[in-house]
């Protein structure tokens, strides 16, 4: 029995959904000009009365640029925050939040001075956690602290503060000023957390790679911190590439990602690292496993197991596509209920993890939503509108064979997405009216609507298919048939 | 896998055990209105050991994963009437002995039972996938072994059998045959960013084929920031597009994002099934997504989507009424997502927003969600709230406004030690109350 005609359902419904459609984009498209007008300028300092030239601004320098001396941590921190969007910058799960609480320019130091002058152990360095950086005495062979400390005039600068922003000394008694550790208070120390990669200096540089190649243009920089002076992986992967020739005069070391990334014993990255999870953003690949990577990593993942593999086991894949459990995360809540009309949409993709004949079938076996013997629904219920299965005549009265179909006839539903079908209905269900094998009585009498498309045995189809496998077609067809021959049907 | 354990001295096998015990207890509610409880108890046992030479280069290695499944909610007349619903099955997941980088790189083996993914399907057989590694860019990839299916032994899984072919009353079925796979594939090697694959695949037992495809996908960097994909899958016993499937996403800044993408889709099933005949008009689908980064720890998002899908071409008198030749459905969503800390260590807040209209039914969906970390990595805390009202336009009397809830929060015991729980309730007027509650306990070590 059809409770209810729920009308043409391939007519736009109404004008309620579109208009709430259009309330949710006008809606959604304000607040992103609103954040992207908001955020995407500088901040803008208070305006004061308006002169010949229009407003003038109350201060020259919002403070913001006053912090933003670029020598110091603080600073470049100041100098990065003023930008909009998100930066490509080395990940800070590779190299951790760092702290320098110093005031340095490698611009001008650079000028003077080889790299090597201050990070003597560069050469010799085979470890990612070498801190590799000079030690104060290195920076007091030029800068006469001591001299400064007795208030003579150096050059360069070298009082405490020329390096530790804000520092006075407060000299421990009897100090002399030429040994830094006789303070009371010690400035405050540079954090360099161990980096979660391997890397070996020596190495590179006995292959000839220079400092610049990786640490780019460090004359251009002031205080060096992870955003502006480690090398983003773009950099790696133009010599770790795999092949000889590339663009790289370096190029063919090794382009494995375990080279580079720290692994498990199973050779797989170590994704789970103290500052959180290591996952792809897709700066390299299409491969950002951001809000839509549920939906959309079916293009990485057709590409075969090599990238998945890199992190994944196969036990994760199991995990959602040969699940047994929802996962909460995939579907919304109530999905149970809520299910129909995504299912009908083929929106998101149910055959991603659910076989029709298996997984839905089974619970709507259960669930007694399912043309399977004794799991009916009760009462005579049924789930389709009027139209859905009877046939008409061209006044509109119902007869039981060949004639009209209306505008809910299920033939619409079935070429379009036979998987919805195929959830709640086996082939049974198919054959009881569309089979013509000899015993089928009722398909043969009434029904025997033949599913074939008109070209069926015209372009060879027929016989491709029983050539094929003509296992098929004796569902339907006895196999003594004349469809059989596929000469007609 | 929720955790990963230390890393144990090299130069000698490196045994792992993995074992995650899942409850999952929800309820569904029949067509008749009564109320079905399910109470399930899964219990995963993985067992693998690396670097079977002992020479700290693990070449060699060996992997699998057990999974006893335990119901407790259905009795003995529901049991009979859902056939896979065992009360207990014991399913061999994965186990194989694979071999990297063998004869100097030349050749990568795996023989066992195993899933292989790919844009031609899923396929879990039992059975060996050989690699050759030339040095011209490109590997072949050789694949040869029998389907598992659920009926022919009983330690078999049979959620990835081929779909299609199940509880033909009166005519007998294939499911105890064997049914022989095997395939070949081309892909690229060591391209810069570009990868290409090219995979045949036939399934066939009795004498007849199963399935038969040909398919590449591919992965194109055309500059820095635009980046193209593509599947495409034919159907060589249908003699169709099983799917086509084209994608490109543009960082046409920092903070500016957009994907496309463009889905054709017509379902394959099994070479025994007469599904195949009735399936015969693609979907199609188009989704635009546009996203907005103001900050690190921003991310703002809107889309849209056309699904679309004709019928059959119809003659003058097949029918009445006013019948649309071509069914369209249509959505648009966004968000907003925030997180705390580096890549949201200490929690994230998000919204979304989806409309579905058209094709099948109205459904308007508020989610909001968040995670806080009480300690970092340790005491997590999460909840979720969906509001939900739907429509659908095909099955009768099926409309409701839904608001459904979800609290939890995973503890990590250890590094090598998880447990998890998250409650979820429902409520709606098609079925007042729904629970359902979810708890994990994950262990993994590294021996």
């Amino acid at each position: 029995m059809v409770e209810r005609n729920k009308g043409n359902e391939g007519t736009a419904r109404g004008s309620i959904s579109f208009g709430a459609m259009l309330v949710l984009g006008g809606v959604t498209l304000v607040a992103v000009l609103a954040v992207t007008a908001v955020r995407a300028e500088d901040p803008v300092p208070p305006m004061g009365p308006t002169g010949p030239m229009g407003p003038v601004p109350l201060v020259t320098t919002p403070e913001v640029h006053a912090s933003a001396d670029p020598l110091t941590d603080k600073g470049q921190v100041a100098i990065a925050d003023q930008k909009f969007g998100r930066k490509h910058t080395p990940s800070e799960l590779i190299f951790p939040d760092q702290t320098i609480p110093l005031r340095f320019s490698h611009a001008k130091h650079i000028e003077l001075v080889k790299c090597t002058e201050c990070h003597s152990d560069i050469n010799s360095s085979l470890r990612a956690k070498d801190r590799n950086l000079p030690k104060e005495a290195v920076c007091l062979d030029c800068h006469d602290q001591a001299a400064a400390a007795r208030g003579e005039p150096t050059d360069p600068p070298a009082s405490c503060a020329t390096c530790h922003p804000g520092f006075e000394p407060k000299w421990l008694p009897g100090a002399d000023f030429t040994d830094t550790s006789k303070v009371e208070v010690y400035p405050a120390g540079i954090v360099l957390p161990e980096p979660n990669i391997k890397f070996n200096h020596k190495t590179h540089i006995d292959k000839g790679v220079g400092c610049e190649r990786c640490h780019k243009s460090m004359g251009e920089i002031d205080l060096a911190t992870r955003d502006n002076a480690l090398p983003l992986m773009a950099t790696c992967i133009d010599c770790h590439d795999g092949h000889k020739g590339g663009k790289s005069p370096n190029s063919g070391a090794p382009d494995a990602c375990k080279t580079c990334h720290l692994t498990n014993p199973d050779g797989r990255v170590e994704t789970n690292l103290p500052g959180g999870k290591l996952a792809p953003e897709g700066w390299y690949f299409m491969d950002a496993h951001d809000d839509n990577w549920l939906q959309s990593h079916r293009a990485v993942a057709s590409l075969g197991e090599g990238g998945c593999a890199a992190c994944h086991t196969q036990k994760e894949c199991i995990d959602c596509h040969n699940g047994v459990q929802k996962p909460l995360k995939v579907h919304p809540n109530n999905w149970i209920v809520s299910h129909t009309i995504p299912a009908r949409r083929n929106d998101p993709e149910c055959s991603s993890c659910h076989r029709s004949q298996s997984f839905c079938i089974d619970c709507h076996t259960a669930t007694k939503v399912a043309d399977v013997e004794g799991s009916r629904p009760p009462d005579g219920k049924t789930f389709h509108p009027a139209g859905w299965v009877d046939f008409r005549d061209e006044t509109g009265r119902e007869v039981p064979a060949q004639g009209i179909r209306g505008e809910n006839h299920h033939s619409f539903q079935a070429q379009r997405n036979i998987r919805a079908c195929a959830s709640c209905h086996t082939e049974s269900s198919c054959i009881a009216c569309h089979g013509a094998a000899g015993d089928n009585v009722v398909a043969r009498t009434f029904y025997r609507i033949s599913p074939h498309p008109s070209s069926w045995t015209r372009t060879g189809d027929c016989v491709r298919v029983r050539n094929k496998n003509e296992r098929v077609c004796y569902k339907c067809h006895a196999p003594d048939a004349q469809a059989m021959r596929c000469d007609n049907l | 896998m929720i955790v990963c354990g230390i890393a144990p001295r090299a130069d000698a096998i490196e045994f792992r055990i993995e074992a995650q015990t899942l409850g999952d207890a929800y309820q569904l509610v029949t067509s008749g209105n009564e109320v079905l409880n399910r109470n399930r108890l899964h219990q995963y046992l993985g067992l693998s050991m690396y670097d079977l030479e002992g020479s700290g280069e693990s070449h060699w290695s060996f992997s699998s994963m057990f999974r006893f499944d335990v119901d407790f909610g259905l009795s003995d007349a529901e049991i009979e009437r859902v056939p896979t619903a065992d009360r207990s099955q014991l399913s061999i997941q994965y186990a194989w002995l694979e071999g990297h980088d063998l004869v100097g790189g030349l050749f990568d083996l795996r023989v066992g039972r195993q899933l292989l993914a790919d844009g031609l399907d899923y396929l879990m057989f039992d059975g060996a996938v050989v690699t050759v590694n030339t040095p011209w860019f490109i590997g072949v990839e050789l694949m040869a072994g029998s389907e598992v299916k659920n009926e022919m032994w009983g330690i078999n899984d049979w959620q990835l059998e081929v779909d299609g072919t199940r509880y033909i009353a009166g005519i007998e079925e294939n499911g105890d045959v064997p049914t022989i796979v095997f395939g070949a594939a081309l892909v690229t090697r060591n391209l810069d960013y570009a990868r290409y694959r090219l995979a045949y695949r036939r399934y066939f037992s009795g004498g007849a084929v199963d399935q038969e495809k040909v398919g590449g996908s591919f992965h194109q960097r055309i500059v820095e920031g635009v980046d193209l994909s593509g599947v495409m899958t034919w159907d060589m016993f249908n003699y169709r597009f099983e799917r086509i499937q084209y994608g490109a996403r543009i960082r046409a800044s920092d903070a500016h994002e957009i994907e496309l993408e463009y889905v054709r889709t017509t379902p394959s099933f099994d070479g025994d099934s007469i599904f195949n005949i009735f399936s015969s008009y693609p979907m199609n689908d188009v989704n635009l997504r546009w996203r907005l980064y103001p900050s690190k720890n921003d991310r703002i998002y809107a889309g849209g989507k056309l699904g679309f899908a004709g019928n059959e071409a119809y003659r003058g008198d097949v029918l009445y009424g006013n019948v649309d030749s071509m069914v369209i459905g249509y959505g648009a969503m966004g968000g907003w997502m925030h997180s705390f800390g580096a890549r949201g260590i200490d929690g994230r807040v998000s919204v979304d927003l989806s409309y579905d209209g058209g094709y099948a039914g109205d459904r308007f969906l508020t989610d909001v969600s968040g995670t806080w970390a009480v300690v970092p990595r340790e005491w997590e805390l999460e909840a979720r709230i969906t509001a939900l009202a739907f429509d659908d336009a095909v099955q009768a009397n099926l409309n409701a406004f839904s608001f459904g809830y979800q609290v939890g929060g995973r503890y990590l015991i250890d590094k090598r030690a998880a447990f998890a729980i998250v409650a979820e309730h429902n409520m709606n007027q098609l079925q007042t109350q729904q629970f359902r509650v979810f708890a994990l306990i994950d262990v993994d070590l590294w021996l």
